[in-house]
């Protein structure tokens, strides 16, 4: 018998980093060039395919993904929108290096109102992505850091977005 | 009935939805805005609050809260909602407790959607600014090859931008017309052969008034005016380990060109209202597309001034100096612009080419990449025709010829006034509202031609 769950995670990061883009591939499969920052906070459902928990049940989550403007750390009522998450994706952009040193800020105030929350980071804009920067060589040792794991993704071909929600799914349900 | 029909009638009016919640989180009452903001279609009572409100769902520990009376108000701000027509709608959603037994909780849902469109518009715009420039930014990291041509005074520029780019405390000063690129010189010197981290700080001093620009440099303390309620770092600080770009240096008031002197002479100065010295380890670049010899002469700038900002000098020639650099350049803007529009233009006409070689480009770079920017919106097929080339200045004789036409007098007539104010409208969007700038196209002093500016309302 499969068990249906509802569970709400977030994706935050710096302006402009995909995090609409990535939740528009993975729920709707469409992805537009044209940017409209977000402002407060947009939520989305997606049912994910049934998966199998250690004890050998089949659990199916329905995620309630919640998309969050471009972080602003003065707003003290933002921090609203993170009570009662599962997880978070945490985004940073390829192409700019600052997009990631706003992370550790960003996880530590997430952490604080959820300090069981799991974890992902996401190196967005992959094709995009120029031989030897070290940008990816920043999100690897974040993630160490964190001991979170990470994914490089582009929200415009597709590559590792399903992976992404999938592997943060994985990831809570081994803690089910 | 717990809310009275004039709470409920008022609340109508003012764009505010509200449901009172049961112990177990349904639907009890609630009035028509609820359901609407909400996208529903029907009476919504007995049911879950979590089932109309998917925000509500992972909420559940903070409404417990709520009942037990740790917590009395909880509020999400600005959750989005996509209307039919995509356009998207925002709401404040708010949790209060009321103390009632049978309806412990009460939910505002507020439309902010007016003013935050506002907040999004200009957020939007804020953020799209930060990402050309830092995509300006990047570019640099193509280096040195952003400064396209081949021609010999362009090839010994890059060659002087490598030299200065390695001196840490060089003084430079960087002359050429308007739109030769200064600024991208500027920062080419900045970051030398890599991205740099240090600090790359830019100002325009004709922008900024002489009285904020003073303050502007060299910061000041609380209380130094009447305005200054906290104390600010100037930009000499800002710059420190880097970088500070003075742009327009002809423009510095005299006043300032003594302290800025000083500051250059001792490498130390003071915030505006204080007693300290601070020093500042910077690399000095100023630009001037103005005669400061000329102006040297006229007692307008500071000799001394001069030749201690002019210690490496590099002139950036005008465009129709660089041959076929222009095509260069031109081909180079047609990559770019390609991306931008989606376009695939492949190539310029020889005509075209023909064209642009022949023009005087008193706009220099500028001017031509809006030149190419317009030829790209228009051009249909693969290549750029001369059709598609629209140049805005007449070449100089031809100038003259208009004024000549300007001046002669209709036979019904003209008010002088009429001309003035024309004139000045004209110099101000010339000049990209720039009022020096607009003062000097019609070889007026600053002052004679706000004076006229105020006397017509023009701004
Ligand atoms: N090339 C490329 N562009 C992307 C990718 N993901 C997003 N973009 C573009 O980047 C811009 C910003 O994307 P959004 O998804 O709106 O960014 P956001 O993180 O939601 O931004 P805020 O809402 O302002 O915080 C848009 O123009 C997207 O088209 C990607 O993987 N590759
Ligand atoms: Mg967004």
């Amino acid at each position: 018998m499969t068990i249906q769950i509802n569970r709400k995670i977030c994706l935050l990061g710096m302006y402009a980093t995909g995090k609409t883009s990535l939740i528009r591939r993975y729920v709707h499969n469409i992805f537009d060039e044209k940017y409209l920052s977000t402002i407060g906070v947009n939520v989305s459902q997606k049912l994910l395919p049934p998966l199998e928990t250690s004890n050998n049940k089949i659990v199916q989550f329905n995620f309630l993904i919640w998309d969050i403007e471009g972080i602003d750390r003065n707003n003290k009522l933002q921090k609203n929108y993170y009570a009662g998450s599962s997880g978070a994706i945490v985004v940073g952009d390829l192409t700019r290096k600052e997009s990631f040193e706003v992370i550790n800020g960003l996880l530590s105030d997430f952490s604080t109102i959820c300090p069981e929350a799991l974890i992902v980071l996401a190196g967005n804009k992959k094709d995009l992505l120029i031989e030897n920067t070290d940008h990816p060589q920043r999100l690897k040792e974040l993630a160490a850091q964190k001991k979170a794991d990470y994914l490089l993704t582009s929200a415009k071909t597709g590559e590792n977005v399903d992976e992404l929600f999938l592997l943060l799914a994985h990831k809570i349900k081994d803690k089910l | 009935m717990i809310i009275p029909k004039f709470v409920n009638t008022a609340f109508s009016d003012h764009l505010i939805g509200y449901a009172l919640l049961d112990n177990v989180f349904r639907i009890t009452e609630h009035n028509r805005n609820f359901i609407k903001f909400l996208n529903l279609h029907d009476n919504v009572r007995e049911k879950q609050l979590v089932e109309i409100m998917p925000e509500a769902i992972g909420l559940e520990q903070i409404l417990q809260e709520m009942l037990d009376n740790e917590r009395s108000i909880f509020t999400l701000p600005q959750v989005n909602r996509f209307l039919k027509d995509q356009q998207i709608a925002y709401y404040n959603i708010t949790f209060y407790t009321t103390s009632l037994t049978d309806t412990p909780v009460f939910v505002i849902i507020y439309d902010i959607t007016e003013e935050t469109r506002l907040k999004q518009q200009l957020t939007q715009q804020k953020y799209e600014i930060e990402l050309l420039e830092g995509q300006s930014f990047l570019q640099g990291r193509t280096l040195p090859n952003s400064l396209l041509g081949n021609s010999e005074p362009i090839r010994k520029i890059r060659d002087m931008v490598q030299h200065v780019a390695q001196i840490p405390k060089a003084t430079i000063f960087l002359n050429g017309e308007s739109g030769t690129g200064k600024s991208l010189v500027a920062r080419l010197i900045h970051n030398g052969n890599a991205i740099s981290t240090r600090p790359f700080v830019e100002i325009n001093c004709a922008a900024i008034p002489e009285t904020l620009l003073e303050a502007e440099l060299f910061g000041y303390e609380k209380g130094a005016f009447t305005n200054a309620f906290t104390s600010k770092p100037g930009l000499l600080e800002e710059a420190d380990g880097g970088t500070l770009f003075l742009d327009e240096i002809g423009d510095l008031p005299l006043k300032l060109q003594v302290k800025l002197l000083s500051f250059i002479e001792s490498r130390s100065f003071r915030r505006l209202g204080s007693t300290k010295e601070l020093q500042v380890n910077i690399k000095l670049i100023s630009a001037s597309n103005r005669n400061i010899i000329e102006m040297i002469k006229k007692n307008e700038f500071r000799e001394d001034l001069f030749y201690r900002l002019n210690v490496v000098n590099i002139n950036l020639p005008p465009l129709r100096d660089t041959g076929q650099d222009i095509i260069t350049i031109a081909r180079n803007f047609i990559g770019m612009f390609n991306i931008d529009f989606k376009k695939n233009v492949q190539k310029l006409s020889a005509n075209a080419e023909q064209k642009l070689l022949n023009y005087h480009w008193p706009g220099n770079v500028r001017e031509l990449r809006n030149v190419i920017e317009r030829a790209m919106i228009f051009a249909s097929g693969s290549e750029i025709t001369s059709q598609d080339i629209h140049l805005y200045h007449l070449s100089p004789n031809e100038e003259n010829a208009t004024i000549e036409k300007i001046l002669n007098i209709p036979p019904e007539g003209i008010a002088f006034e009429e001309i003035e104010r024309k004139l000045l409208d004209s110099a101000l969007e010339m000049a990209n509202g720039n009022q020096s700038k607009a003062a000097r196209l019609l070889h007026l002093s600053r002052d004679a031609f706000r004076y006229r500016l105020e006397k017509y309302h023009v701004i």
